[in-house]
Parts: C-alpha cells; structure tokens; sequence
C-alpha cells in the first residue's frame, strides 16, 4: 500500500488533478458563503453577458451565474460521492459474499449480475425516480420532515443512480475474494474461531481497498454524468436546487444563430470538464499505480515503437 | 462438431432465458409501481376505467395479466399502446425503429473505425505528441454530455460554416450531424480501450519474437499485436450496440429524427407498459445477439478461448 502511494505521488497528472479537485471542492464548498446570498436570487439584471459586477454573466432570471455554478458545483458533488457510495455498499457486500460462499451460490448470484447487465438500466432508474419521488414528498410533509421535502427527490435520484451502477463492482470484489480465501493469513483468522463477518471486514476487505478505489474512481464521474443526462430529460435536480446537469441543459437550450447567449453554456461546460477530466486522470493512474509495478522500465521498451 | 452444435444450442437456450428474465422483470416493476396509464388530473368515472382496463387487458389478477402477455409476446404481439391509442406496438416500432437502427448502425461503425484507429496511433506513438492529442480529446469528448457536445456542432457547422442541415431526417446529410454526436463519446471510449489493449498486447512475448525475425513496425502493430490488443475492445461491443440505441434519445431529440429512442424514457413517464415492453425486448434482443456475436468473435481471435470458458 505504500508503495502504491509513492508510485501514484510521483505522476506529475495525479498531482495537478487532485489540486484542481481540491480547488473546485473547497471553491463549491465555501466560495458561496464569501459572495452576495442576493446574488443567488433573481434579479434585475437579466442575461447579462460577463461583467466585473457578474463574473460569469447572469442567466434567464438575473441570478449570477457563478453563484448558480458553484450550487450546482456542490450538488453534482453530493449525487456523485453519496450515488458512489451506494453502489458501493451493495456492490461491495455482494461481491464478499458470492466470493466467500462459493459453490452454488456464488454461482447464482453472478448470474443475477449477467441478467441484470441485460436490463436496460435508464428504465428501472426512470420507474423508482418517477413512481417515488412524488412519494417521498408527500411523506415528507405529514411527518413535518421539512429536510426530507427538500431533499427527498435528490435521495431517490442518488439511490436509483447507485443501485444500478454495482454490478462491475460487485464483479471485481467477487474476483479478488475468490483469489485471497485461501491465502495464508485468512486460514489464520479462520484457525482462531473467528466468525464470517469479521474474517470479511476485518481482513479481506481491507486488501481490497486498490481495486475498489480504483473501480470508485471511475462510479463517481459516471453517477455524475448520468445526473446530467436526467437533467437533460427534466428528471434530475428541481429547480431551486441547481446541478451542473441542469445548468448545462439550460445552457444548451440558450444555444441559437440569432443570439448567442454562449456563457451560459461555457461556463458550466467548463466546471463539468474540469471536474470529471481530473476524476478520469486519477482513475488512470490508480490504475497504473496498481496493474504496472515497472512502469519506468516499460516506458523504455516501449519507446522503441 | 457435436460440441460446437451442443453449444450454440445451449447459447440460443441462455439467450432466450436472459430475455423471458428481462421482459419478466420490466412487467412487474411497471405494473407495481405506483400510477397506472389512465391516471391524469381529473379521476375517471370507475366504469370507464373497467372497460379500459379491459379493453388493453389489464384486468383479473397480475399473474394472469403476465401469462397472458407472456402468451402474446410469444405469438409475436405485442398488444396496443396504452398513450398512442389505438396503435399497435408492433405498428409503432415498425415506424420507428428503422430510423433509430440507421442512426445507431451508422454510429457504431464510425465508433469502431475511429476509436480502433485512433487507440492504435496512440499505442504505437506511445508518449508522444500525438498520443497526448488524442488522449486528450478523448478525455474531453467523455467529459461532455451528447447534449452539450450537439448544439456546440449545430452551432459551428450549421449555423457558422453552413455546411450541414440542422435537423431533419430523410437525405444523407441529415444523417451526419446526429451520427457524430451519437458517436463522440463512444469513440473516445473504445480509443481508450484500444490504446491500453494495445500497449499490454505489445509487451508481450510474441511481439519481441515478431521484432527479432525483423518484422516492420507496422506489421508487428496492425497484424499481430492487433489481434490480442483489440480483445477488451471486441468484448465492449454488446453494451456499446446497447448504448447506442438508448443514447439515441438525446440525439433524436436535438435534431428532430422521429426514431425510437424516445419510446424508452417517455413510455415509463406515461406508463405504458406494453410499449415499454416491446422497446425493451428490443433493446434485450439486440444485446443478446451482439453478444453471442462477440462471444464468436473472441473465439476466432484467439483460439485459446475454450467454449466453456466465461470471460
């Protein structure tokens, strides 16, 4: 693991992009609270191309845009990490149990993962996001929860968004089960009496936190991408609320010949480029740090093509 | 012989199971889930309601609503769309899908050529100029979602250059504008895919074998690395086929194309189930074949593959 940690420090890419992901979470994360509250407001000044007053311009109903961008900024964030998350937990759990049991069961369960790759997923995250998301606001209104109202849909859409996005986790997380059941250390535990669960927590699992960063890497900017693509559909964040899903949609619908209104595209464009260009680059070298130990020999072999 | 008959056997078996599974699970989750395709502002009078019902056979209890459609799907009906009344699903489809699968066949082979293409000038010119252009136009068309990436085409080649129409569908050139944005992404992807096949496949053994008997750069790269590196790559062509013709819905919209596309997101919001049914037997049927199709290919690639083996 350390080694790992000192292979992925010395890539000049992983550096940069995790400074500019920590500059956009920091920036999403308090950067409104140094602005005008007002500025996310509508206001006066409607459509106002970028100016010292608006940096980023103002959209449709006069609220700056930066103010916009760094709400949504923060929200894609959240449905990324918590969406993540939930695959996650259920892809995790999965996997640990279909490699640790074996047999039959395992078997079984892995073929429940390749029938469920067949399932047009868009439709089952369509049927749970509009069948309960109306639901949840309603339960949310006669407990008095006011956080549930406001939050409720968000839930649903991270919760649809991560229960179908384990199967390849729970693929990975079965394969390196079945490869560490038999290693030594494991006989260990298991010689000293202890029980399933804590053999799984205790010392598989934490063997398996490479592949799993590594498979995450990639979860978090395509839970992010796919809010953008409900967004595009009218399904994803409501208004307050904004994500750069939303922004973008709004965007690309300000797109014409006769008036251009292009920061209202560029800017979240932008963020969202920035965003997932640093997530892929960390990807790519989580999984470079893990699968070549020799990569500086092999950039010699390979210079020869 | 016997074992290769004995296997497609069991592959058309395993295909046709896949999809009774699928089709079985799209109908119970639209029919449990709340809200039902006659549900709108003003509450029917119940006795309406019961002759719709009965009407689109949605009457009795769901076990029998499931056989019976179960029964109909096999006959090949796939009954009436509940929102577009009085029009058959087959009717529907027939209409559309050719559009759609026009649209995706045309994408797909512009993801294949471009992304192989492209994936092996980055292995091969591995570290250079060119392979950081390309990786990072790759990066950046994944980076951008098919809607944002479409009006910004419109936009230059459209409006500015002139050079193409901006939506409609029935010439040609109507075709181009949406196949590219339907492809982008994908093609960055498979570009991806390909470079890290190939940069693995020309660490190999066979590769410096191939080098020391004074094979050309060129022959050891497009002819025998080829063969191994582009392995990941065949093996991603059932999901992208799948991907395809539900990411068409994005492109169907922005440039007008009456296609099918639509029928997955709007047939949910409307309820409608057996139009839903019929699109995701659609959507079911394609990914099975594209993957048996895969499976055959992968076999002649590389012959190591034994026909029992999963990948």
């Amino acid at each position: 693991m350390r080694e790992f940690r000192k292979r992925l420090w010395r890539d000049w890419k992983f550096r940069v992009s995790v400074v500019v992901l920590l500059g956009l979470l920091i920036s999403s994360s308090v950067g409104m609270e140094l602005m005008d509250k007002a500025a996310g407001e509508p206001g006066p000044m409607q459509q106002s191309p970028p100016t010292m007053e608006h940096w980023f311009g103002t959209d449709l109903n006069g609220r700056d845009l930066l103010y916009r961008l760094l709400v949504g900024l923060r929200v894609s964030f959240l449905v990324g990490l918590a969406g993540a998350g939930v695959s996650f937990l259920v892809g995790t759990t999965y996997g640990l149990i279909a490699g640790w049991f074996g047999g039959w069961i395992d078997n079984l369960m892995m073929r429940i993962v390749d029938i469920l790759y067949s399932v047009p997923r868009l439709v089952f995250l369509l049927i749970l996001i509009h069948s309960f998301s109306e639901q949840v606001g309603e339960l949310g209104a006669a407990l008095g929860w006011s956080w549930l109202q406001r939050w409720g849909k968000v839930m649903i859409l991270v919760l649809g968004l991560g229960l179908t996005e384990w199967l390849t986790m729970a693929r990975i997380v079965r394969g390196q089960v079945l490869s560490l059941k038999w290693r030594a250390f494991v006989e260990a535990a298991r010689a000293t009496g202890a029980g399933v669960g804590l053999i799984l927590i205790r010392h598989i699992l934490p063997n398996l936190g490479g592949v799993i960063l590594a498979s995450l890497s990639l979860t978090v900017p395509s839970v992010i991408l796919d809010e953008t693509f409900l967004s595009f559909l009218g399904l994803g964040v409501e208004a307050p609320l904004a994500s750069l899903g939303t922004l973008l949609a709004d965007g690309a619908a300000a797109i014409n010949p006769i008036r251009s209104r292009w920061w209202l595209l560029f800017f979240p464009a932008a963020a969202l480029v920035l965003l997932l260009f640093s997530l892929y680059t960390i990807a790519d070298c989580f999984r470079d740090a893990l699968a070549k130990p020799l990569l500086a020999e092999k950039k010699v072999n390979k210079k020869k093509f | 012989m016997v074992s290769v008959v004995w296997h497609l056997i069991r592959k058309v078996a395993e295909m046709l199971f896949v999809m009774f599974v699928v089709v079985s699970i799209t109908f119970f989750l639209i029919r449990l889930a709340p809200g039902g395709p006659f549900d709108s502002e003003r509450k029917l009078p119940a006795e309406i309601e019961r002759a719709l019902l009965k009407k689109y056979k949605l009457d009795g209890p769901l076990w029998e609503q499931y056989l019976y459609y179960l029964r109909d799907v096999v006959r090949g009906d796939l009954r009436l769309s509940t929102k577009y009344r009085n029009r058959s699903v087959n009717e529907l489809l027939a209409q559309t899908l050719p559009l759609t699968m026009g649209l995706g066949l045309t994408a797909f082979l512009l993801v294949v050529t471009g992304g192989v293409t492209l994936g092996v000038i980055s292995a091969w010119k591995y570290g250079g100029l060119m392979d950081a252009l390309a990786m990072f136009f790759a990066l950046l068309a994944i980076s951008l979602p098919s809607f944002v990436l479409g009006p910004i085409l419109i936009l230059v080649f459209s409006f500015w250059l002139g050079w193409l129409p901006v939506g409609g569908w029935g010439e040609l050139q109507h075709l181009v504008l949406p196949a590219i944005t339907l492809a982008l992404p994908y093609m960055a992807y498979v570009a991806r895919l390909t470079r890290a096949g190939m940069l693995d496949a020309l660490e190999m053994e066979f590769v410096r074998t191939g080098r020391a008997k004074g094979l050309s750069d060129a022959v050891i790269v497009w002819k025998h690395a080829m063969r191994v590196g582009l392995l990941p790559v065949v093996s991603y062509l059932g999901p992208l086929a799948a991907h395809l013709l539900t990411g068409s819905i994005v492109v169907e919209t922005l440039f007008n194309i009456p296609g099918a596309g639509g029928f997955f997101v709007y047939s949910v919001l409307n309820r409608d189930g057996f139009l839903l049914g019929g699109v995701v037997i659609v959507y079911c049927g394609l990914l099975v074949v594209f993957n048996a199709l895969v499976d055959l290919i992968l076999r002649i690639l590389d012959p190591r593959i034994s026909s029992d083996e999963r990948i």
